[in-house]
């Protein structure tokens, strides 16, 4: 018996790895693993599925993404998912000269079975963010400290900004009717920024919103000024959001 | 609890909470799509009336007629030999770097700003000159390249100079102050019949020479030399009233000056301040108006330094850069002091810009008869005509934009007591502080004072220097010989006329003496 334990000792020094993460990368980890004789391991950026031996697996289906608990993993997994985000496409198509406004918008739905919630962020993958060749919108850049409650462009310029919509939106982005950062309002269409290439928190929670989730609408506007030549073509912004359990 | 009870617990503990140390984030990308049109779809016209001519054995010079747009044509675009070659925003180019003997095949197409292409024009062929060409005569490509519509236009230190060639030619142009051209040579490469050269860091006021070399396509030279032309003569400011003084009494202020000897001299204003000298015609409260040279200012309080500044105005409505006088009437029992300097009575600026910190004396310039004086001794001495007005100048971007005033203090170089100050002032094309003050009369040394002070009336430098003054002393200079001896004359009446007197005396004793001794001689005669 004593040897059995010893052995059992010296397995759980050597496979630490295996008990801790198996499969790890910058924006997740899987929680628990197990050392499996069955099923097969399927990845997507989205979800794991995972299957252990004499057992089935079953979860809940409401979302595009999530994770299967199966077994003894089931209590200890904290269950975090994202809604697949769709492509925007801003209309209608702005005039090269003359100016113009563009509008378009998508929804990101964070469920989360996290007693202490989560947090949502938004970032481009270039500055600036809406871009043709060589040229662009420049990232919209507020008055002062806090989103223009007001989306303003000057006769000259051309910019590209977002504003969160949401019951988790955080304050930055709430307004009082005239002022962002400042209230409980969430006016539609108001309280604009610009996107950067480093994560924008906009919504959180502290709580679990599991089984419905959160749901966090993001506005895009592009606009190009009335005397303002803006060079003709395709343009393309390229956005991540990352919801981080707390 | 035995030993492989608490292995047993201590697995399952491992295994339960071993693996809650990680973070939880899972994140998802999309794109955001835009599109941008232009509303000109609409392409400019075909260009025509493309030619190609060979100018030489390496370039082919191109013209065509301008084409039309609904919006506007921005440029053309050229092909040769139906490969994009180069754009223009001319109708006219040079394709050089071309082979001899070769035959090249040219069009061109227009476009505008939304980037709409014409067609393609039609297409013109050149051959270029063979590599080795003969000059002489014969046909008209091998006559020389005459030169015609030669045209210089002068600034102050500066020249364009523009000629045309009845062929394409390249040009070289050579100058200097004498006819070996020696400041520099300008050489053109492409062949052409429009030339034009722009000469720069000339002097003011000076002959200059050039000559011009074309040389055609063929290699035949044509020749222009021992062309001259002078650059403009720097000009004067309006002359300053001289001899500026302002006199404190017991209880007024009396002010007196030389109006300036400029025939275009029409009257002067006085002005006058508590806080410093009014640095022009509109800065300060104006107390005369006229052409008299002096008058006494009674509305004045006891112990208030009042500073004077008085401007000539000309026919014309110009006005001087400036004369300045200071004077404070004193209180009751006070002393009066040495008449101080004025840069060392002002307080002084706790910092001071790098342009100014670096000016010295030698960054004035001084001009008489429109040409900078460039006689120097040392670096703080200028040699100038005391006969002649003495025109002063700063350049502007010498000096940040922060300065209120440049104060000018000469001293006499025989009575350090007597100074004369004056401002300079900025010229109505901010080009120069300027200031113009009459002929200094006088020969010597006169110390040369100059405060720069800023807007808030602070000190922020002085340069020293001397004017070495050359000029008849005691006279008036004037080129009249008439004149001069009406001075003279006028100046030792009384001793002219005791000669005179003397000299008649004199004259009737020795003719007396003469008529006696002569009667004398006829009676001595008759008796022999």
């Amino acid at each position: 018996m004593n040897k059995i334990f010893l052995l059992l000792l010296v397995v759980l020094v050597s496979f630490e790895g295996v008990f801790a993460t198996s499969m790890t990368s910058s924006n997740y980890s899987i929680q628990i693993d197990s050392v499996n004789f069955g099923g097969g391991f399927g990845s997507s950026t989205n979800y794991v599925g995972e299957s252990t031996f004499g057992e089935v697996a079953t979860g809940p289906s409401s979302s595009t993404s999530y994770t299967i608990n199966a077994g003894y993993q089931q209590m200890d997994a904290t269950y975090l998912a994202i809604s697949t985000v769709s492509d925007v496409t801003l209309s209608p198509s702005i005039s090269a000269s003359g100016g113009g406004t563009a509008n378009g918008s998508t929804s990101v739905t964070v469920t989360t079975d996290n007693p202490t919630g989560y947090e949502l962020y938004i970032k481009a993958t270039s500055s600036p963010a809406l871009v043709s060749g060589a040229n662009f919108f420049s990232d919209y850049v507020p008055a002062g400290a806090n989103p223009d409650f007001s989306f303003t462009v000057g006769a000259a310029t051309s910019e590209f900004g977002f504003t969160p919509e949401g019951s988790d939106v955080v304050q930055k982005y709430l307004d009082n009717g005239s002022v962002c950062n400042t209230g409980l309002t969430d006016t539609t269409d108001s309280c604009w920024n610009g996107l950067s290439t480093s994560n924008e928190l906009i919504a959180t929670k502290t709580s679990d919103n599991y089984p419905s989730g959160s749901a966090t609408t993001l506005k895009f506007r592009a606009e190009s000024g009335a005397s303002n030549t803006q060079g003709a073509g395709s343009y393309t912004a390229t956005t991540t959001v990352t919801a981080v359990a707390i | 609890m035995t030993i492989n009870k608490f292995i047993a617990l201590l697995c399952v503990s491992t295994l339960v909470f071993g693996s809650f140390t990680n973070a939880y984030a899972i994140e998802d990308q999309f794109e955001i799509g835009a599109t941008v049109t232009s509303s000109d779809v609409t392409a400019p016209s075909v260009p025509t009336g493309l030619s190609a001519t060979a100018v030489s054995s390496s370039q082919i010079n191109l013209s065509w007629s301008v084409s039309t747009d609904d919006v506007a044509v921005t440029g053309y675009k050229i092909y040769r030999d139906s490969v994009f070659l180069t754009t223009t925003s001319l109708s006219t180019h040079s394709d050089t770097g071309l082979s001899p003997s070769t035959t090249y095949s040219y069009t061109v197409s227009a476009v505008d700003a939304a980037s709409n292409e014409s067609s393609q024009s039609s297409s013109a062929n050149a051959t270029t000159f063979a590599a080795s060409s003969s000059a002489g005569g014969g046909s008209g490509q091998h006559s020389q390249a005459l030169i015609y519509d030669l045209v210089v236009v002068p600034s102050q230190t500066g020249a364009i100079i523009s000629w045309k060639t009845t062929q394409p030619a390249v040009t070289s142009l050579a100058w200097g102050k004498s006819n070996n051209y020696e400041l520099g040579t300008s050489v053109g490469t492409i062949y052409t019949s429009i030339h034009s050269a722009s000469l720069i860091s000339l002097d003011p006021g000076t002959q200059y020479f050039y000559s011009i070399e074309v040389t055609n396509g063929y290699g035949t030279k044509t020749f222009l030399s021992n062309l001259t032309f002078t650059t403009l003569p720097m000009g004067e400011f309006v002359p300053n009233p001289t001899d500026f003084k302002a006199q404190a009494r017991q209880a007024d202020i009396a002010l007196s000056w030389t109006n300036p000897k400029d025939p275009d001299f029409e009257e002067v204003r006085l002005l006058r301040s508590t806080v410093f000298f009014p640095a022009n015609p509109s800065d300060g409260q104006v107390i005369y108006e006229g052409d008299l040279e002096g008058i006494i200012d009674s509305d004045v309080n006891v112990g208030v330094t009042y500073y004077y500044s008085i401007f000539a105005r000309d026919r014309n409505g110009l006005y001087s850069s400036g004369s300045v006088a200071r004077a404070r009437v004193l209180l009751p029992g006070e002393v009066v002091g040495p008449d101080g300097n004025i840069y060392d009575e002002l307080p002084k600026s706790p910092t001071t810009h790098p342009l100014i910190d670096s000016l010295t004396f030698l960054d004035f310039d001084f001009i008489q008869d429109g040409r900078r004086i460039t006689t120097f001794s040392g670096k703080s001495q200028v040699t100038v005509d005391g006969g002649k007005n003495l025109t002063v100048s700063l350049d502007y971007e010498k000096v940040p934009e922060l300065l209120k005033s440049i104060i000018v203090t000469l001293t006499h170089p025989s009575d350090k007591e007597k100074t004369f100050s004056f401002l300079l002032r900025v010229n109505d094309e901010k080009t120069k502080y300027v200031a113009t003050i009459g002929p200094l009369g006088e020969s010597g040394i006169y110390n040369v004072y100059i405060s720069i002070v800023d807007y808030k009336n602070q000190g922020l430098k002085q340069i020293l220097g001397n004017l070495l003054a050359t000029a008849l002393v005691g006279l008036e200079k004037e080129n009249n010989v008439y004149q001069t001896l009406l001075t003279i004359i006028n100046k030792n009446r009384l001793n002219i006329l005791l000669i005179i007197l003397v000299s008649l005396i004199l004259f009737k004793s020795l003719r007396s003496v003469i008529d006696r001794n002569r009667r004398r001689m006829r009676v001595s005669n008759i008796n022999v």
